[in-house]
C-alpha cells in the first residue's frame, strides 16, 4: 500500500521538477577546461596546458611533451604543438589513440579559452561551479579565521591547502540509509569553501524508494548549481542507478555494477500511469543531464533493447534501440533483460568517464594532482546515520519477537513488558524515523501509539484492581 | 592443438632465439630490451605499403604475458635475479564460510609483513553439486551438513568486496590464480585474477542457480533481480579483465558460449557460431570448463600438476615457498570447525527430551554458550545460519524465553512448597520472585 502511495506521488512531484538551466558540467559550452575521453579514463585541461602524452603509433607507443593548442572534445581530437624527432610540429591527436595524458604545467592566465578567469588550481576546472551565484573563492587569505579556526579568503570562504574533494559514502537502501538529506548537508558543508567544489557520492546501494528519488533529483540539481557532483560506483542498482544519472559525471570501480531500475510495488512490477510518469519525468531529466534516454529506458524496461556502435575514428558511441547487425555492435541489453552496466562496457560506451579502484586512481581522472579530502564531514554523517539505522533495524526485529514471549508474572507483567517494548519502538521512531516507518509505515506508528495508550490504561486498571482485592 | 598454435606463432624468424631458449630448458631470462616486442620504439614505418609483421611478446614455457591487466607473474617480466619467494593463499571449502574475510584480513597483514615476490591463490571450492540438476543439489544439501547453493550465492556482495580488497591490497605483487576445483559461486573467484592456471582435473563450472534467485512469478521483477544479481557477479569477473561474453555465459544459464581463435587471441561469442570451439550450447546450464577446454580456448594460462609445475610454467625452476598463509588459513578454519562440531553436539543435547523442568537451566546454559560461540566465531554463526537457519537474534529470544520458563517453574515450586521452604520467596505467599522491571515488589 505504501509503495502504491509512493508511486502516486510521482505524478504530484513531477510538476515540481523544473527544467535544467544548465547542462552537465562536463558539457558546458565555453567552459575553460574541457574533458576529453581517452582510451582509459579522461583528461581535464585547457588550451595552453603543457602535457605529457603517450600516443599509440602503429606498433609502438610514443611519449610526447607538448602544448595543447586546440581541443575538440566532441570529435575527440586534441591538437598539440610538440617536438617530434627534433622538429617542432603541430599534431592532431585522436583521443582514441591517446594511451595516457597528464598535465605537467598549466596555461598561463589569459591564454586559455575565451571567457576564463584565473584558475584556482593547475588541474582544476576553473569556475567549476556551474551557474554559481556569488563570488568565487580567491584563495587569498584575508587574515580572518572562522569559529572553527579555518583561514578565510577575501570573499569569506574557507581556504583549503589544496584542491580536493568532499566524500559522501552513500550506502544501503535508497530512502533508508542512502538519502537526499546527506547529499544536501554535504553540499552545505562544501559551500563553506566556496562554489566549484567536487563532491563524490560513493554509491553502494541496492536501490530503494521511488519517493526518495524525487527528493534526490531536486537535491542534486540544487547542489550541482554550486558544485561538481560526481558518482563513484561500487553498486548502483535500481533507484541508486537513477540517482547516479543525476550527477555530473559517473566513474566506476572495476567491480562496479549500475542499472536494473524496473519499478516494483510490493511484489508486483508497476505498469500504466505511474510507470509512464516515472519514465517521462526522470527520462527528461536524465536526457537534460546529457545522457541518452534509451539507456534509462533499457534499465527500466526488460523489453527495451540497447546496443551501441562506435565511430572507428573518433570512438564516439551511437546508441541503438534495436539490434542493427552493424559491424562492431555491442549488445548491452536484449528483450529479456534490464540493462546493468559493468565497468568495462560503461567505459567503452562512454557512459562512465573512467574506472578507478582507489582514491589515488580517481584523483587524476577528476583532474586533481593528488587525492585530498577537504573535509571528512560527509564520511562522518554517513557513518553515524548508517550505524543508527542498523541498530534500529536490528533492535526492531528483536523487539517484535520479544512481544511473543510468555511472561512468568502473568497478565500484568505481560502487559508491562509489551508497554516497555512499544515505548522502545516509539523511541526508535523519534531517533530513526525512516527505519521504523520503513518497517511499519506511518500508520503502523499511529497504531503502536494507540495500542500503547490502551495497554497503559489496562495496566493501570489491573493494578488498581489488584490493590483493591489485596486490601 | 595448442602445440600447433604455438608452432604457428614461433614460425616468425624474429622469435626463434626465444623459442630455442625455451626448448633448451634453460632458465628463461630473456631480457626485455632484447625481445622483439619491447625493442626501442618504432617511429613511423619506413614502408607503409608493406604489411607490418606483428611481433609476439617474449615467452618462456607456457603461455606468455599478453595485454592483461595486473602485474605479470612470468619470469620474463619479473626478472627477479633470484629464486622468487612464493606466498600461497588458500581458498578452500565453502565460499562465505571457510573463504571468509576474517581469514584474509590476517593473511593480507601477513603478506605485507613477509613481502613475497609472488602470490599464488590456490582455489578449491565447490558448491557440492555432483549432478546437473539444481533442485537435486538443493535436496542433497539439506540432507547433510551442506549448504544450499542459494545461500552460498546470497553472499555475492561480500565476495565482491573481499575480492576487491585482495586486489587493492595485494596487486602490487604479481598474483596468479591456481584452480584445483571451482564449481558454483566460487567460479567468480577463479576468473577474478588475470593470470590463471588449472590443475589437470580441475573444473570451472558457472552458476546455474541464478535463475531461481528471487522475483517470484512476476517476469519483470525476475528480469530485474536477475539483471542486478548477474551484474554484480560479472563485476567480480571484471576484476580479472574477463570479457562480457565470457562473464555472461558463466553467470547466466540462458547464455551460450563459443570462441573464435586467432593465434593466441581468443574472441568469445555469445552464440554457438564460434569457428573453433563451442563451450556452452544450452539455455539451461551455464558454461563449464575442464582444464582441457580451458587450455584449448586460452581461458587458462596453462595446466599445472602442482605448485612446482606451476612455478616451472611461469619460468621459475627454483623458488622458495612462504607457507604462513597456508598455516593461518588452516589454523583459523580448524579452530572454528572444531567449535562448530562441538556446537552441533551441544544443540543435539539441547534437543533431547527433558527429564523435567530442572533441565531448563541446563538448556539455557547451552544456548548462552552457543551465543558466545556465535560472537567469537562469525564463520560458525554463518554456518549455523546457512545450514539450519539459526541466528544470533533467535538465540537471544530463546534465552529470554527459557528465563521466563525457569521463573514460571520457580514460581510454581514456591507456590507448592509454601513460604517456609529453603529456596522460597522472601515474602512468601505466592507473590512471585520478580516483576518485569526488577526484583519483586
Amino acid at each position: 500500500m505504501r509503495n502504491l502511495i509512493t508511486l502516486m506521488l510521482v505524478a504530484a512531484l513531477a510538476a515540481a521538477v523544473p527544467a535544467f538551466e544548465e547542462h552537465a558540467f562536463a558539457q558546458q559550452a565555453g567552459a575553460k577546461q574541457q574533458q576529453v575521453k581517452l582510451q582509459k579514463g579522461t583528461w581535464w585541461g585547457s588550451v595552453g596546458d603543457r602535457v605529457e602524452v603517450v600516443v599509440k603509433e602503429q606498433l609502438s607507443t610514443r611519449t610526447l611533451t607538448a602544448t595543447v593548442t586546440k581541443i575538440d572534445a566532441d570529435k575527440g581530437i586534441v591538437t598539440v604543438d610538440a617536438e617530434v624527432d627534433g622538429k617542432k610540429v603541430a599534431r592532431p591527436l585522436f583521443a582514441s589513440n591517446i594511451v595516457s595524458m597528464k598535465t605537467v604545467g598549466s596555461a598561463p592566465a589569459g591564454t586559455s579559452a575565451p571567457g576564463g578567469a584565473a584558475k584556482s588550481g593547475a588541474n582544476t576546472p576553473a569556475g567549476a561551479a556551474p551557474g554559481s551565484s556569488g563570488a568565487a573563492p580567491t584563495g587569498k587569505a584575508s587574515g580572518k579565521v572562522d569559529a572553527q579556526g579555518y583561514q578565510l579568503d577575501e570573499n569569506g570562504y574557507r581556504i583549503a591547502p589544496q584542491k580536493g574533494v568532499f566524500r559522501l559514502p552513500w550506502k544501503g537502501g535508497v530512502g533508508q540509509t542512502a538519502r537526499a538529506y546527506e547529499i544536501e548537508q554535504v553540499g552545505k558543508e562544501a559551500d563553506k569553501w566556496g562554489p566549484g567544489q567536487i563532491i563524490i557520492l560513493e554509491i553502494d546501494s541496492p536501490g530503494g524508494l521511488v519517493t526518495e528519488i524525487f527528493k534526490i533529483v531536486d537535491t542534486i540539481r540544487a547542489v550541482r548549481e554550486r558544485h561538481r557532483v560526481v558518482v563513484w560506483v561500487r553498486e548502483a542498482i535500481s533507484a541508486a542507478a537513477v540517482t547516479s544519472m543525476q550527477c555530473d559525471e559517473i566513474y566506476f570501480r572495476s567491480m562496479g555494477a549500475l542499472g536494473a531500475a524496473m519499478m516494483i510495488s510490493g511484489r508486483d512490477s508497476v505498469y500504466g500511469e505511474p510507470l509512464d510518469k516515472f519514465r517521462g519525468e526522470i527520462g527528461d531529466i536524465i536526457e537534460k543531464n546529457g545522457r541518452p534516454r534509451a539507456v534509462f529506458e533499457a534499465m527500466v524496461l526488460a523489453k527495451a533493447v540497447l546496443t551501441y556502435t562506435k565511430d572507428p575514428v573518433t570512438g564516439k558511441p551511437t546508441w541503438h534501440d534495436k539490434i542493427t547487425g552493424l559491424p562492431g555492435e555491442a549488445v548491452l541489453s536484449d528483450e529479456k533483460d534490464n540493462l546493468t552496466f559493468n565497468a568495462s562496457n560503461a567505459l567503452d560506451s562512454g557512459f562512465s568517464k573512467g574506472t578507478a579502484d582507489t582514491p589515488e586512481e580517481l584523483a587524476p581522472l577528476l583532474g586533481l594532482k593528488e587525492w585530498y579530502e577537504v573535509s571528512d564531514y560527509g564520511v562522518k554523517i554517513s557513518a553515524a546515520w548508517n550505524k543508527l539505522y542498523e541498530e534500529c533495524e536490528k533492535d526492531f526485529a528483536f523487539q517484535q519477537q520479544r512481544l511473543q514471549i510468555q511472561r512468568a508474572g502473568g497478565a500484568e507483567e505481560q502487559i508491562a513488558v509489551q508497554i516497555q517494548i512499544m515505548e522502545k519502538i516509539l523511541d526508535w521512531n523519534r531517533r530513526c524515523k525512516p527505519c521504523i516507518e520503513g518497517q511499519i509505515g506511518p500508520r503502523g506508528v499511529e497504531s503502536v501509539e494507540k495500542e500503547l495508550k490502551d495497554l497503559k490504561k489496562r495496566l493501570g486498571e489491573m493494578r488498581k484492581n489488584s490493590k483493591t482485592s489485596g486490601s | 592443438m595448442k602445440l600447433l598454435q604455438l608452432l604457428a606463432i614461433v614460425s616468425a624468424p624474429a622469435v626463434i632465439p626465444a623459442v630455442a631458449l625455451a626448448q633448451s630448458g634453460e632458465p628463461a631470462t630473456a631480457p626485455a630490451e632484447t625481445s622483439p616486442a619491447e625493442s626501442s620504439p618504432v617511429s613511423a614505418p619506413a614502408a607503409p605499403a608493406a604489411a607490418p609483421v606483428k611481433a609476439p611478446p617474449p615467452f618462456t614455457l607456457g603461455r606468455t604475458v599478453s595485454n592483461k591487466d595486473g602485474k605479470s607473474p612470468y619470469a620474463t617480466d619479473t626478472q627477479f635475479g633470484h629464486p622468487p619467494s612464493v606466498y600461497v593463499i588458500p581458498m578452500e571449502g565453502y565460499m562465505g564460510v571457510d573463504i571468509h574475510p576474517l581469514v584474509y584480513d590476517k593473511i593480507i597483514a601477513d603478506v605485507k609483513a613477509k613481502k613475497p615476490d609472488l602470490i599464488v591463490f590456490r582455489l578449491n571450492s565447490s558448491d557440492g553439486r555432483m549432478n546437473e540438476k539444481y533442485m537435486e543439489a538443493v535436496n542433497e544439501a539439506s540432507k547433510d551438513d551442506k549448504i544450499d547453493p542459494r545461500r552460498l550465492a546470497s553472499g555475492i556482495t561480500d565476495y565482491r568486496d573481499m575480492a576487491a580488497k585482495l586486489h587493492n591490497e595485494l596487486d602490487s605483487i604479481p598474483c596468479v590464480m591456481y584452480v584445483q576445483d571451482s564449481r558454483g559461486i566460487s567460479c567468480v573467484y577463479a576468473l577474478a585474477w588475470p593470470y590463471m592456471f588449472m590443475g589437470p582435473d580441475a573444473k570451472i563450472a558457472g552458476l546455474d542457480i541464478v535463475a531461481s534467485l528471487g522475483g517470484g512469478n512476476d517476469a519483470d521483477i525476475k528480469a530485474k533481480m536477475f539483471s542486478a544479481w548477474t551484474g554484480i557477479a560479472k563485476g567480480i569477473l571484471e576484476l580479472g579483465g574477463r570479457p562480457q561474453e565470457l562473464c555472461d555465459a558463466l553467470v547466466r544459464p540462458d547464455r551460450k558460449l563459443s570462441a573464435d581463435i586467432d593465434g593466441r587471441t581468443t574472441k568469445w561469442r555469445s552464440d554457438t557460431l564460434g569457428s573453433w570451439y563451442v563451450i556452452d550450447q544450452s539455455d539451461e546450464v551455464s558454461a563449464r570448463f575442464t582444464s582441457k577446454s580451458a587450455e584449448d580456448t586460452g581461458l587458462t594460462d596453462g595446466v599445472a600438476y602442482d605448485m612446482a609445475d606451476l612455478m616451472y610454467l611461469l619460468g621459475y625452476p627454483e623458488y622458495t615457498t612462504v607457507d604462513s598463509g597456508e598455516k593461518l588459513f588452516r589454523d583459523t578454519n580448524s579452530v572454528w570447525r572444531k567449535r562448530y562440531a562441538e556446537s552441533k553436539k551441544m544443540m543435539q543435547e539441547f534437543q533431547q527430551e527433558m527429564e523435567g523442568p530442572q533441565d531448563l537451566g541446563k538448556r539455557k546454559q547451552i544456548v548462552e554458550k552457543m551465543r558466545q560461540l556465535f560472537k567469537q566465531y562469525p564463520q560458525l554463526a554463518k554456518m549455523w545460519e546457512w545450514t539450519r537457519g539459526l541466528t544470533d537474534d533467535q538465540l537471544k529470544i530463546l534465552i529470554e524465553q527459557l528465563g521466563e520458563q525457569i521463573r514460571t517453574y520457580q514460581k510454581q515450586k514456591q507456590g507448592t512448597s509454601g513460604g517456609g521452604s529453603s529456596g522460597g520467596g522472601k515474602g512468601g505467599g505466592g507473590r512471585g520472585p520478580a516483576g518485569p522491571m526488577g526484583p519483586g515488589r
